[in-house]
């Protein structure tokens, strides 16, 4: 059942551990039935924003609501409806898989225990359910703390690097599950990973997160259409740069020798040629380069090391 | 209604857990071997006492020494034989156990409910609403439930084999006279057992680590059984000094070992009754002569531990409520 009501919202949510800010007051919210992109190099917060979420981890100032009910004051009321993985799922070692998943069954109550099977199959661990999970892979554990994390028919589910250890059809695989858990399920997916492309696959909306703070947010497509940039092979670059630099629809303008770096829409690239050429210069190769969010990704948390360094 | 359902679905996800782990069924071997041993070296010493009653009594005449060593073995065997008659043989295995037994639970109490911080797997409970409160009060149930279950089977055990080693001390026919007490004996027992587990439980959530847990707990459970053997010695030195002339020491020594745990579930445990284990009784025996050293009562005893029980709780509850969960592993 669709709500207006935000999954997830932030209102200055912050994380200090005496000097250290990890989590500085972030804002942001996720929308029922969308899958969430968290982003951040190792060591920005993620994990840290998450554990709040989850009330593993008390705020330091700022508050945040989990389907409508407020991490500070009611969190266990929502809690039950939220399945996760923080970082590596942990198990009972000497417990078989199946049994490590009645530990969740008997906590959540009602009929859960009776999925066990259909949710090891669903992450791909049919057959080995049960072998102690001392005996598992890293990936194996992977999957088994996904099927923990669907245990309970969660409405949302934060997946702290769900695809760590697995193999690369493991990831293909593990991608598929979320898209289709979105999309077929109607649940809402909060995905923190530092996998560029797995994001950029699967995700609706991402965050960047970087030293704690937010550095961009917005619909995959958006951020990816901000980057659109178009490269050009040119004698006079200096000159040719000064003279686009003018133009309002061009976002900005870099060079390299004879290299030059036009950020603009690909959709412009016609009239970029004309005007280049009312002016006398003539590109001797022009090409469109297609934007990634790992480009975005890294231009901006180079950017913001620089801001902070400078 | 809702937070007894939410404590049922704890004890039960924990006491799957529990039952699945090697170590609880190596622990509970243990718990049964060792009794065994201890009764059937009560038995060696009956046989021992009894020959040298009968030897004491072939002598044709005896001095007021050997007269009164007489009597006092007569004595000694006649409690033995008492504790060693069915139905009370039931409770001397199930008292005989806790030597052993604390320190066992210490052991496995460190380990099973430290291992949610060593493993990392704290979060899976709480990321899924349970509340700190009851994770920490299951924890407790779960494992004292697991100790009562040990206890009932050590009496199992003990009544089954029990009516066998009646029959080789008495000709006596069995009856169930004293099984009341015996039953009071074994559920004394089983709550003695509550304070060492939170205690343990305690250092566990304090340390996040079930090592340090164990060595604590281990530690001083040691130290104070160590303590207690040292006092009848002592006692033996300062015996005839009248009360003002013990030293400070060695009366601090006694007050400290009186408020000590072990010695307080000794001293509930036997509910009045002299027991080999007491030091004070034997220090008594030996001819301590400041009654003021030997202060506990059962009842005295039976609220130490209560306030023991409710102060390490509320300490471990007050940790984990305050602190923030490590993740992952």
């Amino acid at each position: 059942m669709a709500t207006d009501i935000p999954v997830i919202q932030t209102f200055d949510l912050t994380k200090r551990y005496k000097a250290l800010t990890a989590v500085d007051a972030i804002n942001f919210t996720v929308q029922q039935g969308e899958v969430f992109g968290f982003l951040g190099p190792n060591g920005a917060g993620k994990t840290t924003t998450i554990a709040m979420l989850l009330g593993l981890v008390r705020p330091t100032a700022g508050s945040a609501t989990v389907l409508g009910h407020d991490i500070r004051s009611d969190l266990g009321q929502a809690l039950p409806r939220v399945g996760s993985i923080v970082e590596t799922p942990a198990f009972y070692p000497y417990l078989s898989g199946i049994d490590n998943l009645r530990i969740f069954a008997l906590i959540l109550g009602g009929d859960t225990e009776k999925h066990i099977p259909e949710l090891l199959e669903q992450v791909g661990l049919k057959g080995r359910g049960k072998d102690k999970v001392g005996i598992y892979s890293l990936g194996m554990r992977q999957r088994l703390g996904l099927a923990g994390a669907l245990m309970g028919n969660p409405e949302l589910l934060i997946l702290d690097e769900p695809t760590n250890g697995l193999d690369p059809a493991g990831m293909q695989e593990m991608r598929l599950l979320i898209r289709s858990i979105a999309d077929d399920l109607g649940k809402t997916v909060f995905l923190s990973s530092h996998l560029l492309h797995e994001v950029e696959q699967v995700c609706d909306r991402v965050l960047i997160l970087n030293k704690g703070k937010i550095i961009a947010q917005g619909q995959v497509s958006e951020l990816l259409s901000q980057a659109h940039m178009v490269e050009l092979r040119i004698d006079s670059t200096p000159e040719a740069a000064k003279i686009l630099s003018g133009l309002d629809w061009v976002e900005a303008v870099e060079f390299e020798d004879d290299i030059l770096r036009v950020q603009a829409s690909p959709e412009r690239t016609k009239e970029l040629m004309a005007f280049l050429a009312s002016h006398q210069h003539f590109p001797v190769e022009v090409r469109p380069v297609v934007a990634s969010l790992e480009r975005i990704f890294l231009e901006l948390t180079n950017d913001a090391a620089g801001d902070n360094d400078g | 209604m809702q937070l007894a359902i939410m404590m049922v679905r704890l004890l039960s996800a924990d006491l799957l857990r529990i039952r699945r782990y090697w170590l609880t069924w190596a622990l509970l071997a243990v718990v049964i071997f060792i009794p065994f041993l201890q009764i059937k070296g009560k038995f060696n010493q009956l046989s021992d006492l009894e020959n040298m009653i009968a030897q004491a009594i072939d002598k044709p005449a005896l001095d007021e020494n050997e007269s009164m060593l007489l009597e006092a073995n007569r004595l000694m065997a006649e409690h033995l034989r008492q504790d060693l008659m069915y139905p009370t043989i039931i409770g001397t295995f199930v008292q005989t156990s806790t030597g052993v037994g604390w320190f066992l639970v210490i052991l496995f109490t460190a380990v099973v409910g430290g291992e949610d911080f060593a493993r990392g797997t704290l979060p899976n409970f709480l990321s899924r609403g349970i509340g700190r409160v009851e994770y920490a009060t299951a924890r407790c149930l779960s494992l004292w439930i697991v100790v009562g279950m040990g206890i009932f089977i050590l009496a199992v055990l003990a009544a089954t084999v029990g009516p066998f080693t009646h029959d080789q001390i008495t000709t006596d026919p069995i009856s169930l006279k004293g099984i009341g007490n015996t039953l009071l004996m074994i559920i004394r027992t089983w709550l003695t057992f509550l304070p060492f587990i939170i205690a343990t439980l305690f250092w566990a959530v304090l340390a996040r680590n079930p090592g340090p847990a164990m060595a604590v707990g281990i530690g001083l459970h040691t130290f104070e059984y160590l303590n207690g053997l040292v006092i009848p010695f002592v006692a033996v030195v300062f015996g005839n000094l009248s009360g003002s002339e013990i030293p400070w020491f060695y009366k601090i020594q006694v007050r400290i070992f009186s408020l000590s745990l072990g010695y307080n579930a000794d001293i509930f445990q036997n509910w009045g009754a002299p027991f080999t284990r007491d030091p004070l009784f034997v220090a008594k025996t030996l001819g301590l002569n400041d009654a003021s050293l030997l202060p506990s009562t059962p009842l005295r005893s039976g609220i130490i531990l209560i306030i023991f029980v409710a102060l390490f709780l509320s300490w471990t509850v007050g940790i984990l409520q305050r602190r923030d969960v490590s993740y992952g592993s």
